[in-house]
C-alpha cells in the first residue's frame, strides 16, 4: 500500500498511464432493481440503476470487477439503525393497506386508523409513497451497501460500489426525500466493526441530512456534505452545523448556490477533502455520488459535468483508502446512467470512449449518443469570493480537529478538548497557510490528463 | 374538529382578504391579487384611509362594547371586506334605508354570498360600521346630496375628500390613544411577537409551516401614510397594527371567548385586563378557569390528538417540512395554495421594506429591521422555553434533548431554520472503538454473479470501447432500424461473452424485446392510456399483465419509442423523465413515421430477427 501522504492529492489514473496500483473493485447489482416503480410522475426511478448497469457491461467494465447480487437485508439487520416500530411498519405496509384507506369506506376499522396515523408519523405519503415491493427494494438497497462494507472489511476489495444505495435522507424512524432505509448508515455501521474512523462524503445536490444526523454526536464518523443550501430540500446543512457532543467538529457542511460548475466545485472539494484526509485520517471512506448535482438534473440546480462529478471519486481513489461508492439522487435518468457508468470506469481505472456502445437503452442517450454531456451555460451564482469565504471557514473548522488521534482507545472528550482551547489562540494565523497548502494540491494536480482524454473522446 | 377545518379554510382567505393586506396592496407596492377587480380599482388611498379611520374608531368602540376582530368574519369563516360592504350600503342609502327596503339580500349577492348570509352581513355592518356611518353623517351632513347616497367610483372621490379632511382630527385622537396606553412602540412589538408565538403551535405538521408563514405581523408607520398624502408630513405617529391570523378564527363554541382573549392579547398585549401569565411551572396546576390555561389546553389537545404516540416526532414536526419535489403533487391544492399564499405575504412585506417612499418611511424601515434582527427578546425566549418544557413534560421516556429547541421566531421572511436533532431517537448507536473486531457475516457478500477470472484474456483490449464508427452497411445509418440492428448485434455478442451472467442480470428483459410478449392491440391500448393521462397501472386496463410487466414495458419499450421519436423529430427538446410529458411518440402526429418500424416492412437489416431469440 502506498502511503497516502506521498500519494494523496496527485492521483489520476488515466488511459495512458494507469494507476500504479490497480484497485480491486466489487460491485453490487440487484437484477430486479429496475422494475421497482415509485409511481407515475414520481421522479425517483430505480430503472436508472439498470440503465447504468447496462452501460457498464456494454463498456466491458465488468471485466475488471467482481459483481455480486446483494443479500437482502432482513428487518433485524435494518433495526441496526432504524427504530423497531418504523421497521415493523416498513416491512408490513403495502399499497393495498393504503388503498383500503383511501377508498374511505365509512366503516374504517381501527386497523386502518392506526395505519393512517403511521403513514403520517413515519412521513410516508407524498415524497415517499408506498409502492408494491417497497420493502424488498429497501432490502436490496441496504443489502448492497452492507455487502459493500463487508467486502471492504474483509479486504476483499479496495473499492466497493452499490449504485442502488446512497439513500441519505432516511432518518432513524422516518422516511424522507424518497428514502426509506438509510443504507449508508447501515453500511457505515458495518465498516465501524473493522475500522476506527470512517469518513462520509456526500456530493448529492441535497444535503445528506440522514447520515449527518445519525452520526452527529460521534467522532468515529466524520460527515462532509456538499449541497445546495437555501430554500431547498431538506433545509438542513448550514455551514455552522458542525456536530455535537463528542461529535463536535466532525460534521462538515459545504453550502453551495445554484449553477456551480466543475472548476468551482473542484476548487472547494479538493482542498477540503485533502485537509480532511490529512487531519482525520479515516480508515475507510464512503462516497455518496448522488447524480442530481449534474447539469440539467430534473430536481437539481448545479452545473457539473459527468467528469467534474467523477473527479470527486477520482480524487478519493488516489488516497488508496478502502472506498465505498454509493448512488443517491439523480432524476434525469439518462445522465444518471452516464455518470455512474463513468464513475465505475474511474473506479476500475479505465477511460471509456465518449461514443456509447450500442446498448439496449441506446435511444435514451440520443440525439448524440455520447457518454459525456456538456454543462449548460447557466449562471454560476457562486462567486469566487463566496467560495473562498466558505473554504476559509471550513478549513478553519477543520483545524479545530485534533490531528488524527494517535493514541488508540482513548475516550474522545479528553482528546478533543485541549486542542480546542489551544486553537482559540492562533486561529487567526492558521487558516491561511492551510488553504494554500490545499490549493497547491489542487494546482499541481495533473489537470492535463483530463484534456487529452477529452480530445480523444471528441474524435 | 370541524371548527378547525373552518379555521384552515378561513386562514386561506384571510391572507388575501384581510383589510391590512389590502392596505398594503393599496399603498401601491404590489399588484393586486384579488379577484374582485371593481373593488380593487377603487382609489387605493381611499381604502387605506378607510381602514385607518375604522381602526381608530373600533379601538374606541370595543374598549366599551367588546372586541371587533379585524377582518370581520362570517359564521363560516369567510371574511367580509368592510370597505366594500360600507360602500355598497352607502350606495343604497345607508344602513337604515337598506334595512327598510330589504336590500341586504342584494348586498350579500354582490359579495357572492348566499342570501341566507344577509342577516350576518347586517350584523357585521351594525357592529363594525355603524359607528363610522354615524360619524361620517355627523361631519358631512351639510355636504351629502339630498338623497344621502354615495356611489362607488365617481363620487367616491367625495368620500375620499371627506376622509382626508377629517384625518387631522384622527391623528390627534390617535395620539391620545397612544398616550393613554402608555406603551412604547418597541415594547408593544415585542409583546406582540410573544403573543403571536403563544398561539402559534396549534395546527398539525404541515400547517405549522404554513401558519407560521401566514402569521403576518405588520408594523405600519402611520406617519408614512400621512406623508403620502403630503399634508401631514410633520406628523409622525407610529401605530403598530399587528395581526395574528391564527387568532382571527372565530368559532361559535366554548372556545370562542378564549379566542377573543387571545386576539386581545395579540393586539394589545399589555392591557391590564389580560393579567399576568404565570410561569410554566404553574401551568399544570392551574384550575383551567383562566383564558390562558384554556388556551394552553387547546394547544395541548391539538398536539395530543394528532400525534398521540408520536412522541419521538415532536421535535421534528416543529421544524419546517420541505418536500423534495413539491411541484409534483399538483393535486395537493391546499398545501400549494397556502404556501403560495405565504410566499406572497412575505413578499409583500419585504417589498414594503425596501421601497423607500420618503424619509419618515425609512425611519420606520430601520425600526423594522432591527426588530427583525433580534427577534428573541428575553420574555419571548422564556415563552418559548416554557412551551418546550410543556411538551417535554409529556415525553417522560425521553432522554433526548433537542440541541436547538428554538424554532426560529422569524416574523416575516426569515425562514424557519432547521437544526440537527440530538438524542437516542435520532442518532445511530455507535459503539466505542475497542480495537476488537467483531466478525462481519459473510452472507453479506451475496451471490457472486461475475468475477474477473471468468474473462478471456484476449478480450481485455476492448475495455471501455464505445461504438466503432457511424458508417455501417445499413441502408439508413442512424435510423431506428439501423440502431436496432446494432443493438441486437451487440446483445448477441454480450450473451455469448457473459454466458449465464447474461440471464442473471436479466439482460433478456432489457430493451425493446420486452414488447414481444405484447400484442399489437395491447401496445396500442397502452399508448392510448398514456395519452389520456391515465396511470397505466390501473388494474382495469390490463387485467392479464402484472404490475412488473407494465413497468417493464413502460421503461423498455414505451419510453425508448418516445425517445427515438424525440431524437429524430425534436432533438432540441428531449426528456426521458417527465412521465406526464405529453408529446412524443404517443400521438400519431407529424414525424411519427420517422420512428415507426413495426409493420413498416421490410426491416432493413434482416438480422434484426435475432431479437426474437431472446424471448
Amino acid at each position: 500500500m502506498e502511503d497516502p501522504a506521498i500519494y494523496g492529492g496527485a492521483s489520476l489514473p488515466s488511459p495512458s498511464t494507469t494507476d500504479a496500483k490497480q484497485r480491486r473493485v466489487s460491485y453490487f447489482y440487484e437484477p430486479t432493481i429496475g422494475d421497482y416503480y415509485y409511481g407515475q410522475g414520481h421522479p425517483m426511478k430505480p430503472h436508472r440503476i439498470r440503465m447504468a448497469h447496462n452501460l457498464i457491461v456494454h463498456y466491458s467494465l465488468h471485466r475488471r470487477m467482481e459483481i455480486s447480487r446483494p443479500f437482502p437485508a432482513e428487518a433485524t439487520d435494518i433495526r441496526g439503525f432504524h427504530s423497531d416500530d418504523y421497521v415493523d411498519f416498513l416491512s408490513s405496509v403495502s399499497p393495498e393497506l393504503c388503498g383500503s384507506l383511501t377508498s374511505a369506506s365509512s366503516a374504517s376499522s381501527t386497523l386502518d386508523h392506526s395505519h393512517s396515523r403511521h403513514l403520517k408519523r413515519f412521513n410516508v405519503g407524498d415524497d415517499c409513497p408506498v409502492f408494491p415491493g417497497l420493502f424488498s427494494f429497501c432490502q436490496a438497497s441496504a443489502g448492497g451497501s452492507i455487502g459493500a462494507a463487508v467486502k471492504l472489511n474483509l479486504q476483499d476489495s479496495d473499492i466497493a460500489i452499490n449504485w442502488a444505495g446512497g439513500l441519505h435522507h432516511a432518518k432513524k424512524s422516518e422516511a424522507s426525500g424518497f428514502c426509506y432505509v438509510n443504507d449508508i448508515v447501515l453500511g457505515i455501521l458495518e465498516l465501524l466493526k473493522y475500522h476506527k474512523r470512517v469518513l462520509y462524503i456526500d456530493i448529492d445536490v441535497h444535503h445528506g441530512d440522514g447520515v449527518e444526523e445519525a452520526f452527529y454526536t460521534t467522532d468515529r464518523v466524520m460527515t462532509v456534505s456538499f449541497h445546495k443550501f437555501g430554500d431547498f430540500f431538506p433545509g438542513t446543512g448550514h455551514i455552522k452545523d458542525i456536530g455535537a457532543n463528542s461529535g463536535k467538529h466532525y460534521s462538515l457542511n459545504v453550502p453551495l448556490n445554484d449553477g456551480i460548475d466543475d472548476d468551482s466545485f473542484r476548487g472547494l472539494f479538493r482542498p477540503i477533502i485533502q485537509k480532511v484526509m490529512d487531519v482525520y485520517q479515516p480508515d475507510a471512506v464512503v462516497l455518496q455520488c448522488g447524480a442530481d448535482s449534474l447539469s440539467g438534473d430534473r430536481l437539481g440546480c448545479f452545473n457539473l459535468s459527468v467528469k467534474g462529478h467523477a473527479d470527486c471519486l477520482r480524487f478519493l481513489r488516489s488516497f488508496n483508502v478502502p472506498l465505498m461508492v454509493l448512488g443517491g439522487g439523480g432524476y434525469t435518468i439518462r445522465n444518471v446512467a452516464r455518470c455512474w457508468c463513468y464513475e465505475t470506469a474511474v473506479a476500475v481505472g479505465v477511460e471509456p470512449d465518449n461514443k456509447l456502445p450500442y446498448n439496449e437503452y441506446y435511444e435514451y442517450f440520443g440525439p448524440d449518443y455520447v457518454l459525456h454531456v456538456e454543462p449548460s451555460n447557466m449562471e454560476n451564482l457562486n462567486s469566487p469570493k463566496d467560495m473562498e469565504k466558505i473554504r476559509n471557514i471550513l478549513l478553519e473548522q477543520l483545524s479545530r480537529i485534533p490531528h488524527a488521534p494517535s493514541v488508540p482507545f482513548q475516550t474522545t472528550p479528553s482528546v478533543t478538548k485541549p486542542p480546542e482551547e489551544e486553537e482559540e489562540d492562533d486561529k487567526d494565523e492558521r487558516p491561511k497557510p492551510r488553504i494554500w497548502n490545499g490549493e497547491d494540491d489542487f494546482d499541481t494536480d495533473p489537470e492535463d490528463l483530463m484534456t487529452p482524454s477529452k480530445s480523444e473522446d471528441d474524435m | 374538529m370541524a371548527g378547525w377545518s373552518i379555521f384552515d379554510h378561513g386562514s386561506e382567505g384571510n391572507c388575501t382578504d384581510n383589510s391590512e393586506s389590502n392596505e398594503l396592496i393599496d399603498v401601491g407596492l404590489l399588484s393586486k391579487s384579488d379577484d374582485d377587480v371593481k373593488w380593487d380599482d377603487c382609489d387605493d388611498n381611499l381604502r387605506g384611509l378607510f381602514d385607518q379611520v375604522l381602526m381608530v374608531l373600533l379601538r374606541g368602540v370595543y374598549a366599551k362594547n367588546g372586541s371587533r376582530p379585524i377582518p370581520a368574519l362570517l359564521g363560516d369563516g369567510r371574511t367580509v371586506d368592510l370597505f366594500k360592504l360600507f360602500c355598497l350600503v352607502r350606495e343604497r342609502g345607508g344602513y337604515h334605508s337598506v334595512s327598510e327596503e330589504k336590500l341586504w339580500g342584494l348586498v350579500a349577492e354582490k359579495f357572492g354570498f348566499e342570501c341566507t348570509m344577509c342577516a350576518s352581513l347586517k350584523m357585521i355592518y351594525y357592529k363594525y360600521l355603524d359607528e363610522l356611518d354615524q360619524w361620517l353623517n355627523r361631519i358631512t351632513r351639510d355636504r351629502v346630496s339630498a338623497n344621502g347616497s354615495y356611489e362607488c367610483g365617481g363620487s367616491l372621490g367625495l368620500l375620499s375628500l371627506e376622509l382626508e379632511k377629517r384625518l387631522r382630527n384622527f391623528s390627534t385622537d390617535e395620539k391620545a390613544f397612544r398616550m393613554e396606553e402608555g406603551i412604547g412602540y418597541d415594547k408593544l412589538c415585542n409583546n406582540v411577537s410573544l403573543a403571536t408565538k403563544e398561539t402559534l403551535h396549534l395546527p398539525d405538521t404541515e400547517e405549522t409551516t404554513e401558519v407560521h408563514n401566514v402569521v403576518v405581523k405588520f408594523a405600519v408607520d402611520n406617519g408614512e401614510r400621512l406623508c403620502n398624502i403630503k399634508e401631514f408630513a410633520a406628523k409622525e405617529t407610529e401605530i403598530a397594527i399587528d395581526e395574528d391570523i391564527t387568532s382571527r378564527k372565530r368559532k361559535r363554541d366554548m372556545f370562542g371567548e378564549t379566542l377573543s382573549w387571545m386576539i386581545e392579547l395579540a393586539k394589545n398585549p399589555c392591557h391590564a385586563s389580560i393579567g399576568v401569565l404565570p410561569g410554566s411551572s404553574r401551568w399544570k396546576e392551574s384550575s383551567h378557569k383562566d383564558f390562558w390555561s384554556i388556551a394552553l389546553l387547546v394547544r395541548e389537545a391539538r398536539l395530543q390528538k394528532k400525534f398521540t404516540d408520536t412522541n419521538d416526532q415532536q421535535s421534528r414536526f416543529l421544524q419546517k417540512k420541505h418536500k423534495i419535489h413539491p411541484s409534483m403533487y399538483e393535486d395537493d391544492i391546499s398545501f400549494d395554495h397556502l404556501s403560495a399564499e405565504a410566499v406572497r405575504c412575505s413578499k409583500r412585506l419585504s417589498s414594503l421594506e425596501i421601497t423607500p417612499l420618503c424619509q419618515c418611511c425609512k425611519s420606520s424601515t430601520s425600526v423594522d429591521k432591527c426588530k427583525l434582527k433580534n427577534p428573541p427578546d428575553p420574555p419571548t425566549e422564556n415563552g418559548l422555553q416554557h412551551k418546550q418544557d410543556l411538551e417535554n413534560a409529556d415525553i417522560s421516556d425521553t432522554k433526548g434533548v433537542a440541541v436547538t429547541v428554538a424554532v426560529a421566531v422569524s416574523t416575516v421572511d426569515y425562514p424557519v431554520e432547521k437544526h440537527v436533532l440530538v438524542g437516542p431517537r435520532f442518532q445511530a448507536e455507535v459503539p466505542i472503538w475497542t480495537g476488537v473486531i467483531s466478525e462481519s457475516d459473510s452472507k453479506w457478500l451475496g451471490t457472486k454473479t461475475w468475477s474477473p477470472e471468468l474473462q478471456q484474456l484476449n478480450s481485455i483490449k476492448l475495455l471501455g470501447k464505445g461504438r466503432r464508427s457511424e458508417s455501417c452497411n445499413c441502408l439508413l445509418p442512424g435510423s431506428v432500424e439501423c440502431n436496432r440492428f446494432h443493438i441486437a448485434e451487440n446483445k448477441m455478442k454480450l450473451r455469448r461473452e457473459l454466458g449465464l451472467s447474461f440471464y442473471h442480470w436479466k439482460f433478456n428483459r432489457m430493451g425493446e424485446e420486452v414488447s414481444l410478449s405484447w400484442s399489437v392491440g395491447e401496445e396500442k391500448r397502452f399508448k392510448h392510456i398514456i395519452r389520456l393521462n391515465n396511470t397505466f397501472l390501473g388494474k382495469s386496463f390490463f387485467p392479464r399483465k402484472t404490475r412488473m410487466e407494465l413497468v417493464s414495458y413502460y421503461y423498455n419499450v414505451f419510453l425508448i419509442n418516445r425517445r427515438s421519436y424525440q431524437n429524430r423529430v425534436t432533438p432540441k427538446d428531449i426528456d426521458s423523465d417527465d412521465d406526464e410529458k405529453e408529446f412524443g411518440s404517443v400521438s400519431e402526429a407529424f414525424g411519427y413515421r420517422a420512428v415507426k418500424v413495426r409493420g413498416s416492412e421490410p426491416l432493413k437489416c434482416f438480422q434484426n430477427e435475432q431479437v426474437i431469440d431472446f424471448d
